[in-house]
């Protein structure tokens, strides 16, 4: 297993996460976000990365956290909309080989990948778990009236 | 994988859902294509404005705790109720309510904090906490990219 330089964008729950963890498993991790209260969720024992305060849609931001040596960028901003078009950017503007998007709406998928992004889709994971509920009560019968 | 159950017997179900987030009305879209009558419930009308034109679904705005709201939407006569809305508590009031006021027979309900899906479920709701799935989904995608 390699160390991958990875640039996090979005200090949430998420973002925060997966800092905390990859940080551990001892790659190489910044974390974008525009609020410095944010950077209150990295844990002081496992998060030894650096983190930059500033909006991410802005190159020099990107550019602060040293995109051009990211092996991966994570966009996990609240906004698809944000998302979006920072992770265009650092795969169109900055060649990032790697770029993972957290998507909200399932219909914007098909266009990310069309972009060469790759997603993952909180609605649709969540909605995976709501159908096996609701199929496996109909199947079970029972309770169904 | 849950076998999906035929469109027949889909279509003999009423499935409620409260908030008409991505996630209420993704389940609504593919719920409804597949058979079932649902019925979506909000407090903000403008919600319903990003579902799908084609989708045959009940649209009522109204309070998600209000009881006449919930008996005039319909939620005595479903098997489901799905609680979809950004907020936990909401949800897991609405799940309560359905459950013990109209004992409705399957309820489901959105809680996003881990800490709070374990104690509520201790109080008998059923619920799906999908952050956690979602970061193993990174995680998992993020370790091959690292074997490359």
């Amino acid at each position: 297993m390699k160390s991958l330089y990875v640039v996090i964008v979005g200090c949430g729950r998420l973002g925060s996460h997966l800092a905390n963890l990859l940080s551990r498993e001892g790659h190489r991790v910044v974390v974008i976000d525009q609020a410095g209260a944010s950077f209150g969720k990295l844990s002081s024992e496992t998060f030894s990365g650096f983190r930059v305060q500033g909006d991410a849609s802005e190159p020099a931001i990107l550019r602060k956290a040293k995109i051009d040596q990211a092996d991966l960028l994570i966009t996990a901003t609240h906004a698809d909309n944000v998302n979006l078009m920072v992770a265009l950017v650092a795969k169109r503007v900055f060649g990032v080989q790697h770029v993972m998007a957290r998507v909200y709406d399932p219909s914007r998928e098909q266009m990310y990948h069309d972009l060469g992004l790759e997603t993952v889709c909180p609605t649709l994971i969540a909605g995976e778990a709501f159908f096996k509920l609701v199929y496996r009560a109909i199947e079970g019968g029972g309770a169904v009236k | 994988m849950v076998p999906r159950p035929s469109r027949q017997v889909l279509a003999t179900h009423t499935v409620f859902i409260t908030g008409c987030t991505s996630l209420g009305a993704h389940l609504a879209t593919r719920l409804a294509g597949e058979g079932c009558a649902v019925r979506l419930l909000d407090r903000v009308a403008a919600s319903f404005s990003n579902l799908p034109d084609r989708l045959q679904a009940a649209c009522i705005d109204g309070d998600p705790l209000d009881l006449d709201v919930l008996r005039c939407a319909g939620i005595e006569k479903a098997e489901f109720v799905l609680a979809t809305s950004h907020e936990d508590d909401l949800n897991a009031a609405t799940s309560l309510v359905a459950l013990r006021v109209f004992g409705a027979p399957h309820v489901f309900a959105r809680i996003d904090d881990p800490d709070r899906a374990a104690s509520y479920e201790q109080l008998g709701i059923t619920t799906v906490c999908s952050p956690p799935m979602v970061a193993a989904a990174f995680l998992q995608r993020i370790e091959s990219i690292a074997r490359e």
